[in-house]
C-alpha cells in the first residue's frame, strides 16, 4: 500500500517536471533528427534511410567473386591496390554497417557502372558505393 | 553491338506504381531465343545461328563460365573450338593435368596458349610475385613438383611501385595490359639465376593483351613462359567469357542485356519471355521491358550462382517455373521442390527488380492443366538430406535442377513434358554437378540443344 503511494507520487512528480521543461524546447539547439544524430554518429552507429533498408537485401547478395574488379575502366586506367576494389567495399558495407571509418568508395570510381552490369547475383554497386560514402561522411552537405 | 529493332507496341503501355511513369513493353520477334549467356548458353546460340536461324540471347551477368579455372574438361565441339580460336583463345588439347594454385593438379582436356605452355617438368621456375596473395611460388613448387614427379624451384619477382596493400589481380593485371614489358627485367634476373628451362607464373598475366606479354615475358627471359590456372577473379575465365561474348557477335547473335523474368505460354507452347534490361550506371530507371518472342527457346540459365535455380527452399526455376527435381539421402522417393505451373500470361504487375522476393501468402499462379495431378513434396526438404558428409562426394543438393525427357524438353514429376518448344542445357539440368563435369559438358549439352532448338 505504502508502495503503491510512493510509485504514484513518483509519477505525478516526474510529469509536473515534464511540463516545467516544455517551453524550454523552444530554444533548444536544432531538431530532434539531429540531436539523435549528433548522439549516434560518434558511436559509429549511422541510422540508413528507408532507400538503403530497401535495398539491403540486394546489397548483402555478394558471393565474392570479385568480376566486379574485373569488370572496372576506372582501375583499369589506374591500377590501385588490392583493397580499392569494388567488391571489397561491397563486402564491408554489407556485412558490418556500423564502422563508418573503414567504409569509403574507392577514390578511382567514378560510378560508371559497368560492375553492376556484371554482377552475377546483381548487387547494385554504385548505389552501395554512394550508401557507403554517405555513411563515411554523414554530416556533409 | 548492333541495337534492337524498336518496334513499339503502343497498345500496351503499362504504369509502373511504384516509380509512377508511363512505360512501353518494347516487342521483338526471333527463330530462337537463348536464355543464359554462360558457355552452355552460347554454345547452343551458335548452333542454332549456324544452322541459320535469327537467333538471340538474353544474358543478365557472366556466370560460372567466367570463374571458369582456365582448365577445360570434356568434349569441346569443333565449331565452338574455331569461334573461340576466331576470337583470339585458340584452344588445343593438353597433354596432362594442369597446376592450381591451390597445390593440386586439375585435370584438363584443353587449354588456352597462357595454360598450355604451363608444363610440369624438371629445372621448371615457379615465380610468384611480392604483394600478390595467394601464390606462394616455394610452397607450389613443393605440392606441384611432389604430385608430377619433378624438380621444381620456387621464387618470386620484386615489381617496383608495388602498392601498399599489394596487388590484387585485377589491378596487377589492367598493369601489365599498359606495360606488357613490366614484368621483363626481373624475370630474366630470376630465370638465369635459377638456370630454369620454363617458367609458371600466376594468372595475371594481362585482360585484353595476353597474347603480347607472353611474347615479351618468353623473349626476355628465353625460356616459354606459362600461366597457372585462376581462382576466382579468374583471369582465363573472364578471357573466355569475353572470347564467348565475340564469338557470339561474329556469328551475328543477337545479345540483349538483362535478366529473363517471366514467360507467357499457350498450353504447352512457350510464346514469349519477359526481358528486364539491365540499366547501365547508378540510374535508378530501367530500360522499357522487353517482350521478347521466339517459335523455340533454350533454357540455360545456369544454377545457383547465376540464378538459374534460386538458393532459398523451396528451389525453384524463377523464369519459365519449370519444376525442379532434387533427390534425398535415404529417401526412395525423389521430391519435387515446387509443384509445376505453367506460365498463363505475362505478369499484369510491373516486373519486381531482381533479388525481390514474392512477398509470403501470394498463392502461385494457378495451372491451366489443373486436371493434372499435381505432386506435392512429401515433406519440406531438409538440409541435411541434401548434402553428405564427404566433400568430394556428389550432392544432391548440387545436382538439383530441371528435368528433361530425351530430347532436352522439361519434364514434371509424371514425366509429361512441361514445354514442348524449350530444350534445356547446361548445369541447370537436373543431376548436372558442373564442378565435377567441366565446361566441356555443359558446351557439348548446349550445342545439342541449340542444333535440336533449330530443327
Amino acid at each position: 500500500m505504502r508502495g503503491r503511494a510512493f510509485a504514484w507520487a513518483n509519477l505525478a512528480y516526474r510529469f509536473l517536471l515534464h511540463l516545467a521543461r516544455m517551453p524550454l524546447r523552444l530554444i533548444r539547439r536544432g531538431n530532434d533528427a539531429d540531436r539523435f544524430l549528433n548522439a549516434v554518429v560518434p558511436e559509429g552507429t549511422v541510422p540508413l534511410t528507408a532507400d538503403e533498408r530497401a535495398e539491403f537485401p540486394d546489397f548483402m547478395t555478394c558471393v565474392h567473386c570479385g568480376l566486379c574488379a574485373l569488370a572496372c575502366p576506372a582501375l583499369r586506367d589506374a591500377p590501385a591496390d588490392a583493397w580499392a576494389e569494388p567488391w571489397t567495399f561491397v563486402v564491408g558495407p554489407s556485412r558490418s554497417i556500423h564502422q563508418p571509418d573503414l567504409l569509403g568508395a574507392p577514390p578511382p570510381c567514378t560510378r560508371c557502372g559497368a560492375c553492376a552490369l556484371v554482377c552475377p547475383t546483381g548487387v547494385p554497386i554504385p548505389r552501395l558505393a554512394a550508401m557507403a560514402e554517405r555513411l563515411a561522411r554523414p554530416r556533409a552537405p | 553491338m548492333r541495337r534492337l529493332p524498336e518496334r513499339v507496341a503502343g497498345s500496351d503501355p503499362r504504369v509502373d506504381p511504384a516509380r509512377n511513369f508511363r512505360y512501353r513493353e518494347t516487342m521483338v520477334d526471333f527463330e530462337v531465343l537463348v536464355l543464359g549467356g554462360g558457355v552452355a548458353g552460347v554454345a547452343a546460340a551458335l548452333a542454332a545461328a549456324g544452322r541459320g536461324r535469327r537467333t538471340a540471347l538474353v544474358r543478365a551477368a557472366p556466370g560460372a563460365t567466367a570463374l571458369a579455372s582456365g582448365a577445360w574438361r570434356g568434349p569441346l565441339p569443333d565449331s565452338l573450338a574455331a569461334a573461340l580460336a576466331a576470337a583470339g583463345i585458340p584452344h588445343a588439347p593438353t597433354a596432362g593435368p594442369l597446376p592450381h594454385p591451390s597445390g593440386a593438379l586439375h585435370a584438363c582436356d584443353y587449354a588456352a596458349p597462357a595454360q598450355h605452355a604451363a608444363i610440369l617438368e624438371d629445372d621448371v621456375l615457379v615465380c610468384g610475385i611480392v604483394g600478390l596473395a595467394g601464390f606462394h611460388a616455394p610452397a607450389l613448387a613443393r605440392l606441384w613438383g611432389a604430385a608430377a614427379g619433378a624438380m621444381l624451384e620456387g621464387t618470386a619477382l620484386e615489381l617496383a611501385g608495388t602498392p601498399a596493400a599489394g596487388w590484387s589481380p585485377a589491378s596487377l593485371a589492367a598493369l601489365l595490359d599498359r606495360q606488357p614489358g613490366r614484368l621483363a627485367e626481373p624475370l630474366a634476373r630470376a630465370v638465369h639465376a635459377a638456370g630454369a628451362r620454363r617458367v609458371i607464373l600466376p594468372a595475371v598475366l594481362g585482360i585484353e593483351q595476353t597474347g603480347a606479354i607472353l611474347d615479351a615475358l618468353a623473349d626476355a627471359a628465353g625460356v616459354p613462359v606459362g600461366e597457372a590456372l585462376g581462382t576466382p577473379p579468374s583471369l582465363p575465365g573472364w578471357r573466355l567469357d569475353r572470347a564467348l561474348l565475340a564469338a557470339l557477335d561474329a556469328a551475328g547473335v543477337e545479345v540483349i542485356p538483362g535478366r529473363a523474368v517471366a514467360g507467357a505460354s499457350t498450353g504447352r507452347r512457350l510464346d514469349a519471355v519477359h526481358v528486364r534490361r539491365a540499366a547501365s550506371g547508378d540510374a535508378a530507371s530501367a530500360l522499357a521491358p522487353l517482350r521478347v518472342t521466339a517459335r523455340t527457346f533454350v533454357l540455360a540459365t545456369g544454377k545457383f550462382l547465376a540464378g538459374g535455380i534460386t538458393t532459398e527452399i523451396p528451389l525453384e526455376e524463377p523464369v519459365l517455373g519449370c519444376p525442379v527435381h532434387v533427390e534425398r539421402i535415404g529417401g526412395a522417393e525423389p521430391s519435387w521442390s515446387t509443384p509445376w505451373r505453367l506460365t498463363g500470361d505475362l505478369p499484369a504487375e510491373p516486373i519486381r527488380a531482381p533479388g525481390t522476393r514474392t512477398p509470403p501468402g501470394v498463392p502461385p499462379t494457378a495451372s491451366p492443366h489443373a486436371a493434372a495431378p499435381i505432386p506435392a513434396p512429401a515433406a519440406p526438404l531438409d538440409p541435411l538430406a541434401l548434402t553428405r558428409r564427404e566433400r568430394t562426394a556428389t550432392h544432391p543438393l548440387l545436382c538439383a535442377g530441371v528435368r528433361t525427357d530425351a530430347a532436352g524438353r522439361p519434364v514434371d514429376g509424371t514425366g509429361d513434358v512441361v514445354y514442348e518448344n524449350v530444350r534445356v542445357a547446361g548445369s541447370i539440368r537436373a543431376g548436372h554437378q558442373v564442378a565435377t563435369l567441366g565446361l566441356g559438358a555443359a558446351a557439348l549439352d548446349g550445342w545439342q540443344a541449340g542444333e535440336r532448338a533449330a530443327t
